[in-house]
């Protein structure tokens, strides 16, 4: 056990473990974006002259670029001179000293999502003394993705420790010129995970960014890089069940998953932003692109998320099946409440032979929310033998919301088969009625009809996401019938 | 124990219950015939206190408790259990999950303490014989593609397991074959006894013959028109409803 | 040049009244342009691009046309009507263009079809024929309340067609019912630009059954609109594209009243270099509860360079509504084709049979089974056309 002293330093370094220099800390940079500040970002992190040209390509790009206007999405246009692109880590010290300074309505939805003391503690920014524990359990975590070889860090350290394997994959599977928000992270993007996974190693957990050390304040413009080698496989969870907040409104993370002959990566995400008021001010627009590129002979990528939270989502995990029999999967629930808006969904590009994809999306709309799935099953004339199965269901919750469904599909191979059902349905009254004159509570009826409508996507998630999946959900519906 | 006295309820403005009277004392099977339409389904919801069924005179008592007072939940907490003439199915919910719910949140509500996993399956093997259902059906969604008489079957494993105390059962009965109906029978009986009553709504006889009931009533034009013993059953079976309708 | 020049020497040519009452049309056409591919609707579509260089006014013919048992027929052969009375022949322009692509037609159209059926009305064959130059015409149905009407449209594209549109305005008042069949095919070296747009009022039933065959660019936007309870609308079309062909179908239903009730039911034949687009888009307004709406999609592709591009679309604003879809896209079921030829059956034909009853479904007309054969000897007829040895 280290002394506190020792602790005490580990933890100063941790502040600046993405490559601040000591006399830079106090600096910020104003709002607007520029050559300048992307040089300024650049030079603050001490990256090298090839990721710098990277990220002023795809701000080049950007420039020329249109904000996309497709989406079943209403919002006011963004002003992106108005954001600040940099901006210190957070201070221990400044956090509250102890829970009880923290917001009892806080605490009580975390007490409600089940989420351990010490858990809510480091949620809530408490000092640092106090998380100490969390402190060791994370090294002991660190030491035994050592001996297996994984590599597991902020991308900031992994540009700085391995270059040459940063330098192989960032930007391969989603381009520098893929999308607007996916060109504006590419600029800017502040910090992320990295994981590499070498041939044939299967990870011996499951990485959580609840361990990753840098996570506080890197939400805005998350850049996360995944690689396994042949044979190898991850499975990754992003995101906690906690509502979280942040000052920072717009978010446009990327993700890029490479997964090489028979690797598997499994990817799960819980998104609990905040999502706004009930007029919808106030909340995180996340706009988000994943994306998975099955490059190997069999390798198999699966997207599973719950996203419950933001004011605004925009996002389309998607496969790039290249290599003959990859497979792919989408597992999605989402539900939007208030005036909550989301346009989400997937992309399956079958490009090799005997391909597969299966996409499960549930939809949950209610208070006056409107939600989208917009998929895409694409097979192109080389992907003989490809097949996809996909469900997408919507509930409905009151009558003041929106559910809808865009599933495009396009064939080009004479020997691809395709299969899609969907359904729109709310909860009814019937069963509603049933489930309470065995004596369950109305509340209590509603959470049960809804998790089961959700349990073709619940069962893919890691295990304790599922636990904390399904009381999320209860305590998102809060309000939302009667 | 349950004590309903002239109950009218209308089902979207049409009247349907015209001033019924029944009481059913602790201890006593109980049957209601009559014929389509004549409200006997409708009898059931209201006694569930279902949104849209509620009594528009009239007054229903369940050990003296007012049960106009309560919801539905409420209701079943009290002791009532209807069994549905069509069980409804709500999938991705396991049998098992939703009994274990249903059973906890019941005792809750009467202050008990809860059963946790592993004793509640326990609490729910030693009926299944009973039901004729295999381990297997508590892991399938409720009542999801089901057959009617498995259906049937499992609104009575859920009165057993939750061991009601005012048991109604509409048209339990209807659509089973032989088998199924002696399975069914089998259940009712084995949940007799002086601290509960039972109450059968039933079109056809037939379910009479394996549950003998202490007292037949014939519900026609939204009223019991005529009560008797077991016997009234046969004259019903013979004679058909017409002749009672008339003399009502 | 942009589409409005090469499409002015068209407007021109109209007579100076019917130029007038359609000027507006022409001027928001030469405002907001021609949908192109950037636009979601028409994002695998460049109808302005598959023009000919030079558009034609159109020329009149002589043909001989085909009768239908228990029908009437009036025809429109290059433009010019033949065996219309008078009082069934269209002159006033569009009422209103609800989508910039049918403003083409709302500009050019000057004559068409007016028909108001009555009870005792024979079912109405009406039968367009392009062979050269440039033809617009503009429809217009109305049937009166209670009662009950049938309409096969044949309409065939042909030969040096440049460019043709047709506008299909239906008002179905309350408790009237139409049968309408569509049978279509365009072989020509021009597109073709078909709508089909209706409104139901109270108890208003719509049965449309539509066949879309050809070599060439054929789009059609049919668009049905629910307005008063009861209203049912069953939508049917099989498309099948061969050679180059490329045929694109936009259909929308809207549910704008409470317990309104739909059925859309297509299949797709990909054949050859054929490209099929389908989108059946329904959706639900707000307060439009109690709708009962089901969409199945099915594709066959049928050749190696065959494409299909389906989208299911579901904008639901209410909840008490049961809607569901579906879609899938495959091949032809080997085992079946290997069964009929172990008895007998040679290959070929039993390519045919097995296509054929993928099809029947789609196509099946009870009121008008005359009509139904002629739509399956369509059917057979684009089968025939498309190049097997490809695959």
């Amino acid at each position: 056990m280290a002394t506190a002293a020792e602790l005490e330093n580990m933890l100063k370094r941790r502040e600046y473990s993405a490559g601040f220099v000591t006399d830079i800390e106090s600096e910020t940079v104003p709002p607007g974006l520029s050559e300048d500040v992307i040089r300024a970002i650049s030079a603050k992190k001490g990256e090298p002259e090839w990721l710098l040209e990277f990220r002023l390509k795809a701000y080049r790009r950007w420039l020329k670029m249109e904000s996309p206007s497709w989406a079943h999405l209403d919002y006011p246009p963004i002003d992106y001179q108005a954001i600040s692109y940099y901006s210190t880590p957070k201070s221990m010290a400044d956090g509250p000293k102890s829970l009880d300074e923290v917001d009892p309505k806080l605490l009580e939805t975390y007490n409600k999502l089940g989420i351990p003391l010490e858990e809510q503690k480091m949620l809530a920014g408490v000092a640092m003394d106090v998380v100490f524990d969390s402190v060791s359990v994370a090294t002991t975590f660190k030491e035994k993705l050592a001996e297996a070889g994984v590599i597991f860090c902020p991308i900031s350290e992994a540009v700085q420790e391995y270059p040459e394997l940063v330098r192989k994959y960032l930007g391969t599977v989603v381009p520098f010129g893929d999308n607007f928000f996916a060109s504006l992270n590419t600029a800017v993007f502040t910090d992320g995970s990295f994981v590499y996974v070498p041939k044939g190693v299967t990870c011996p957990m499951e990485l959580s960014t609840y361990f990753r050390i840098n996570e506080r304040n890197t939400g805005q413009f998350e850049r996360t890089l995944i690689i396994c080698e042949e044979g190898a496989s991850v499975s990754y969870l992003e995101g906690c069940t906690a509502p979280q907040r942040d000052e920072n409104q717009l978010h446009a993370a990327v993700v890029e998953l490479v997964a090489l002959d028979d690797a598997k990566i499994k990817y799960s995400t819980v998104q609990n932003w905040y999502p706004g008021d009930e007029d919808g001010k106030g909340g995180i627009y996340n706009f988000v692109t994943k994306r998975g590129d099955c490059r190997g002979k069999r390798s198999h990528i699966s997207w599973t998320q719950v996203e419950t939270g933001s004011a605004i989502t925009w996002k389309y995990p998607s496969c790039l099946l290249r290599g003959d029999d990859s497979r792919g999967e989408f597992y999605s629930v989402a539900l939007t409440n208030g005036r909550q808006q989301a346009d989400t969904g997937t992309k399956m590009m079958h490009l090799g032979k005997n391909t597969r994809s299966t996409i499960v999306s549930k939809g949950i709309s209610a208070g006056r929310s409107d939600q989208s799935y917009r998929g895409l099953v694409r097979m192109t004339e080389g992907a003989t033998g490809a097949r996809n199965y996909t469900q997408c269901d919507s509930l409905l919750i009151g009558d003041q919301c929106g559910a809808h469904t865009f599933p495009y599909t396009e064939v080009r191979t004479p020997s691809g088969q395709l299969e899609h059902e969907a359904t729109t349905s709310r909860i009814g009254e019937e069963q509603l009625y049933y489930l309470m004159s065995r004596g369950l509570s109305e509340e209590d009826a509603v959470s049960m009809i809804v998790n089961g409508f959700c349990r073709d996507v619940f069962k893919e998630l890691p295990m304790e996401f599922a636990v904390e999946a399904g009381k999320l959900l209860q305590v998102s519906l809060e309000g939302a019938v009667g | 124990m349950l004590e309903i006295n002239n109950l009218r309820a209308s089902i979207q403005e049409e009247s349907i219950l015209k001033g019924l009277d029944l009481s059913i004392p602790a201890g006593e099977v109980h049957a209601i015939m009559g014929p389509n339409g004549a409200g006997k389904s409708t009898l059931g919801h209201v006694l569930a206190g279902r949104e849209g069924y509620e009594a528009s005179e009239g007054s229903i008592t369940l050990d003296g408790r007012d049960l106009s007072a309560m919801d539905t939940a409420e209701r079943a907490a009290a002791g009532l259990f209807l069994g549905f003439q069509y069980p409804v199915e709500i999938p991705g919910v396991s049998n098992i999950q939703f009994l274990r719910a249903a059973y906890n949140a019941q005792r809750k509500a009467r202050g008990e303490d809860e059963l946790d996993a592993m004793a509640f399956l326990k609490h729910v093997r030693q009926f299944l014989d009973t039901v004729g259902m295999g381990k297997d059906m508590l892991h399938r969604g409720l009542n999801e593609g089901f057959s009617g008489g498995e259906k049937k079957r499992n609104e009575i494993l859920q009165m057993l397991v939750l061991q009601p105390r005012m048991i109604v059962l509409d048209e339990t009965d209807s659509g089973l074959d032989i088998d199924a109906l002696k399975t069914v029978a089998g259940g009712i009986n084995a949940m007799r006894s002086p601290e509960r009553a039972i109450l059968l709504i039933t079109h056809y006889q037939r379910l009479l013959d394996y549950v003998k009931p202490d007292r037949v009533h014939v519900l026609a034009q939204g009223r019991i028109v005529r009560s008797g013993g077991p016997e009234l059953a046969q004259e019903l079976e013979a004679k058909g409803y017409a002749g009672i309708e008339n003399a009502a | 040049m942009s589409l409005t020049e090469r499409l002015q020497p068209l407007f021109d040519h109209l007579p100076e009244n019917q130029r007038a009452a359609r000027a507006a049309f022409w001027q928001r056409l030469r405002d907001e342009g021609f949908p192109s591919k950037k636009h979601e609707r028409w994002r695998f579509t460049d109808l302005p691009g598959a023009l000919p260089d030079a558009l034609h006014p159109a020329e009149p013919a002589q043909l001989t046309l085909p009768d239908v048992e228990g029908c009437r027929r009036i025809a429109f052969i290059n433009g010019a009507a033949e065996g219309v009375d008078a009082n069934e022949l269209r002159t006033e322009p569009a009422a209103s263009v609800h989508d910039a692509s049918d403003l083409v037609n709302a500009a050019l159209a000057s004559t068409g079809l007016h028909w108001v059926p009555s009870t005792a009305s024979t079912p109405l064959h009406l039968c367009t024929r392009t062979t050269t130059g440039s033809v617009h015409l503009r429809h217009r149905i109305e049937v009166p309340p209670q009662v009950q009407a049938q309409l096969y449209w044949d309409d065939v594209v042909e030969g040096d067609a440049d460019f043709v549109t047709q506008s299909l305005e239906i008002t179905l008042a309350e408790g009237a019912s139409l049968v309408l069949a569509r049978k279509h095919a365009n072989t020509a070296r021009g597109p073709a630009l078909l709508r089909t747009d209706a409104r139901l009022a109270r108890d208003a039933q719509l049965q449309l059954t539509g066949f879309d065959a050809g070599s060439a660019l054929s789009r059609h936007d049919l668009h049905v609109r629910l307005d008063a309870g009861g209203a049912q609308a069953q939508v049917h079309g099989v498309f099948a594209p061969w050679a180059q062909g490329h045929i694109d179908t936009f259909a929308t239903v809207e549910h704008a009243a409470a317990d309104t009730g739909s059925r859309l039911q297509f299949r797709g034949l990909g054949m050859d270099k054929g490209v099929g687009v389908l989108t059946g888009r329904v959706h639900v307004h707000r307060d439009a509860q109690r709708i009962d709406s089901n969409q199945q999609l099915g594709s066959l592709l049928l050749s190696p360079r065959a494409q299909i591009n389906a989208k299911p679309e579901l904008e639901i604003y209410a909840d008490d509504v049961q809607c569901a879809h579906g879609n899938a896209i495959g091949q032809i079921d080997q085992d079946a084709l290997y069964y009929l030829q172990t008895r007998g059956v040679p290959y070929a034909e039993a390519r045919a049979l097995l296509i054929g009853a993928y099809a029947a479904e789609t196509l099946h007309i009870p009121a008008m089974p005359a009509v139904e054969k002629a739509l399956m000897a369509g059917l057979d007829r684009a089968l025939a056309h498309a190049d097997w040895s490809l695959t």
